[in-house]
């Protein structure tokens, strides 16, 4: 659905993403990637090719300067067709090319970024543990400085796209269990660093990206890999819960938001071609009610994501607007899944139709980047609700 | 109102627990009890699955309800409805498609032949049936059926297509719906047919679904059979098709693995901290099993008056429609709201070995899509509430 006043420039990356989707990105192949967890890495590199990493460079490291609403619109587009694509992009342009931008020392953003911008590099985040979810700032991986070096031991759980990254992202202690808060680094671990290993963990969704059980055993890195470089020992925190953060939340939002409407353009045509009862079902008012339920939820959760988006970009404060964009919109987005579902009968269950996968794939959004019960309480916090 | 049941129910439930408790202690019992996947069992065909309906049936308990002079024992279909909730209780494979829908089909309208030559197979679990009702273009609308069946010589030549016919890959006979008249007004030209699986011109090829239940889509090519294998009168088959449908509701809805679900959820947030907090003290937690504690009794009194309604010697349609609407979407309600409750780690598949509860609440988020959908889709079971229990017109 296109907005009336959107730019310009975003009508024409909104027409380019079509395309290459067209193009690159065929409903059946979408299958077999997700049915053989597949990250098709030619495909992904078209997107690059086409300067869609560099959406969150700046251009002196050779990207087209941050924009938040392009970048955003690039994850509901791609999320559309293939959550594989999206979960690459999102570790390229939001986990390396943001968090790199915003928290990374000169010589990693010199490094870095037009990595990024020129080759998609990609980060896979290292936050959650077996024991450790909603409350990382009690991680209990340890990273020891000694000589120069950093040596990291311990288990992250969740691992999106550790196989398919450069870099593992990780949140590690660094000093005294008591200094909570200031007891935190982020590092640069290479994926390829001797003393990891990786165990895929078997979902029901978000397949091609992979998520793994990642074991660090006296893995070795240097005093560069801090993000932050040196300086940024123990100051991990500071720049985990920077405004990434709301920036991660809209990437959720963006995701759920592509994933329903291709399940409301799915259920919209299905009901047009079925027939039952002498006529198609989308005669039935009933049907038709579920379906114009669908698109006004639909759109709801497009103007919040977006508006979210315009609330970053414009550097105001973003807390508010972004928890209730992550809030509604995924679990709207899971509510719009589920009933396109139940409209297309028994052809909304088998493999071999996307809906299925819709269905797998919506569910984890609710979870994903704060949970729902994390952003009500956030909402309520950062509102000033007295206890 | 006494919705409880009577000193002899009650000491046949306990009977047929007992004989579960028994049945859990043996080497496969793995294979056919499986609580935490519903009853899936019942949808593969297991050497340990096979033995285990043949125990069911050296006990008598196939064919409770059945008349005597067919190895019956004339009890009311409560029974039957007893023993399906412990065995759903479980995770056992429940009895209705051949005890039920074929077996009492047969037996009110079926010839001599028919009734020697299946019923007593039946009631020994000797064979497995696929029902093939749908039709890629018939689903709801059952009675715009089409596959052709044509007589040829002494019996019936059957060309066409059924989809969605789960147990159609290791079922030995097919119950078969066919058109036999299309010149006939929809519910008037289809008849009904025994037809064994593995005849020649027959190709099964799978659907593989959400729930990673297999289920299959159906070709027949010229596929052959004598006309004694036709089941009642000609043109007759949506009026068996619909009354198996009335008579089999009651048995086919279990509540016990709703209660047992809420059972499995209280276990995991009273033994459960997070954050150093019990889960038993968190406020969303608290609100959402309350307002669980109340649906699955609702749900268990809906159940209850379809069962009264029956055993009264009604045909609870309307009854049964309440019914599985409210409890179908309560069983969505329940995988949904512990996944929330689980968060990341309820994603974790049962392949994984640490995912909570064997995976359970993963895969019935997936496999729980399927009950709003079939035996009558909870849209169909609204406008069965509004047309037979609300006299309203059918409208369009
Ligand atoms: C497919 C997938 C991919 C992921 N990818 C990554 C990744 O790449 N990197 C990474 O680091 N992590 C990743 N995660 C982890 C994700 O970020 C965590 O799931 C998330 O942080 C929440 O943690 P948890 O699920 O363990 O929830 P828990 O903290 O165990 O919480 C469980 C439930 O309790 C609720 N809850 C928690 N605290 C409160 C509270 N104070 N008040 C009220 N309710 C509360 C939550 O809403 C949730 O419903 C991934 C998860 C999944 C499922
Ligand atoms: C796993 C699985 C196993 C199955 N096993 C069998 C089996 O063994 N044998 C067999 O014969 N069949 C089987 N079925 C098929 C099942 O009975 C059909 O799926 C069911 O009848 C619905 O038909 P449909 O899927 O074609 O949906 P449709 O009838 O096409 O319905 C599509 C949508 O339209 C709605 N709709 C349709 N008509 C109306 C109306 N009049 N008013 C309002 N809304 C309406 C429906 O509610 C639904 O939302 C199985 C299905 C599944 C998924």
């Amino acid at each position: 659905m296109l907005n009336s006043h959107e730019p310009e420039h975003l009508t024409l990356l909104r027409d380019t993403l079509r395309r290459f989707i067209d193009k690159e990105m065929p409903r059946e192949l979408v299958r077999k990637w997700d049915r053989e967890d597949h990250f098709p890495t030619d495909v992904y590199q078209g997107l690059v090719e086409l300067g869609l990493t560099g959406l969150t460079v700046a251009e002196e490291y050779g990207g087209t300067g941050r924009d938040i609403t392009a970048m955003i619109m690039t994850i509901e587009e791609l999320s559309a067709r293939s959550m594989a694509v999206a979960t690459g992009y999102i570790q390229s342009a939001c986990y390396a090319g943001l968090n790199i931008a915003d928290v990374g020392s000169e010589v990693q953003r010199n490094t870095l970024l037009p990595r990024v911008a020129a080759d998609g590099l990609k980060f896979s985040y290292g936050f959650s543990e077996p024991d450790v979810g909603a409350d990382i700032a009690s991680v209990r991986t340890t990273a020891v400085r000694r000589d120069g070096k950093i040596i990291i031991n311990g288990q992250k759980r969740w691992c999106s796209g550790a196989k398919i990254a450069q870099y593992i992202y990780a949140l590690v202690r660094s000093g005294p269990v008591e200094d909570r808060y200031n007891n935190l680094s982020l590092i640069l671990v290479p994926t390829d660093a001797p003393g990891i290993t990786y165990q895929p963990q078997a979902t029901l969704g978000l397949r091609g990206d992979g998520t793994y059980d990642v074991n660090f055993d006296q893995v070795v890195v240097s005093e560069d890999d801090i993000v932050g470089g040196p300086e940024g020992w123990n100051a991990g925190w500071k720049k985990l819960v920077g405004p990434g953060l709301n920036v991660e939340k809209i990437e959720v939002a963006a995701m759920a938001l592509g994933i329903s409407r291709a399940a409301v353009d799915d259920a919209w045509a299905y009901a047009q071609d079925r027939k039952q009862f002498g006529k198609p079902i989308a005669s039935i008012q009933s049907i038709r009610h579920m379906l114009a339920d669908v698109k006004t939820k639909w759109q709801a959760c497009h103007l919040m994501t977006y508006h979210a988006a315009s609330v970053v970009e414009g550097q105001q404060s973003a807390d508010v607007a972004t928890a209730m964009a992550k809030l509604f919109v995924c679990d709207t987005a899971r509510d719009v899944v589920l009933t396109c579902q139940q409209i297309m009968g028994a052809y909304g269950y088998a493999d071999g139709f996307d809906m299925e996968r819709y269905v797998r794939d919506i569910l984890v959004m609710p979870i994903l980047g704060g949970s729902s019960a994390i952003q009500k309480n956030n909402i309520a916090n950062r509102l000033g609700l007295p206890r | 109102m006494d919705f409880d049941f009577s000193a002899d129910e009650k000491r046949f439930i306990e009977e047929v627990r007992a004989f579960l408790r028994e049945q859990a202690l043996l080497p496969d019992a793995a294979d056919v009890m499986a609580p935490n996947r519903d009853s899936d069992s019942m949808l593969s065909d297991t050497p340990a699955r096979r033995r285990f309906n043949r125990e069911m049936a050296k006990r008598g308990y196939l064919g409770m309800s059945w008349p005597k002079e067919y190895g019956g024992s004339e009890k009311s279909g409560i029974y039957e409805y007893l023993l399906n909730e412990e065995l759903a209780r479980v995770g056992a494979p429940l009895i209705g498609k051949g005890i039920g829908i074929v077996g009492k089909t047969l037996i009110r309208h079926g010839s001599d032949k028919l009734k020697t030559e299946f019923l007593p197979k039946i009631r020994n679990a000797e064979i497995e049936f696929a029902l093939g009702y749908s039709e890629p273009g018939a689903g709801s609308d059952l009675a715009s059926l089409k596959l052709k069946a044509e007589r040829s010589g002494e019996g019936w030549l059957f060309n066409g297509q059924k989809i969605w016919n789960t147990s159609a890959h290791f079922a030995d006979w097919y119950w078969l719906a066919a058109r036999t008249d299309p010149q006939a007004a929809k519910h008037k030209g289809i008849s009904l047919f025994l037809v064994p699986m593995h005849e020649k011109g027959i190709t099964v090829s799978a659907i593989h679904t959400l729930g990673e239940h297999r289920t299959n889509h159906v070709f027949l090519d010229n596929v052959w059979v004598h006309d004694d294998y036709r089941v009642g009168e000609l043109n007759k088959g949506w009026t068996y098709i619909s009354e198996a449908l009335d008579f089999e509701r009651f048995t086919i809805y279990p509540f016990s693995p709703l209660e047992a679900k809420l059972e499995q959820m209280w276990k995991h947030i009273k033994t459960t901290q997070r954050n150093g907090q019990r889960l038993t003290a968190v406020p969303e937690i608290r609100r959402q099993m309350a307002r669980l504690v109340a649906q699955v009794e609702t749900a268990k009194m809906l159940q209850r008056s379809v069962i009264f309604s029956a055993s009264q010697g009604g045909v609870p349609t309307v009854e049964a429609s309440m019914c599985k609407l409210y409890t179908t979407a309560l069983s969505q309600r329940l995988a949904n709201t512990m996944m929330d409750i689980l968060g990341a780690d309820g994603l974790l598949h049962k392949s994984w070995p640490d995912a909570p509860d064997a995976g359970k609440w993963e895969w019935l988020y997936r496999s729980s899509a399927l009950e709003t959908i079939g035996a009558g889709t909870s849209e169909i079971q609204k406008n069965i509430i509004a047309r037979r229990g609300l006299g309203l017109p059918l409208t369009n």
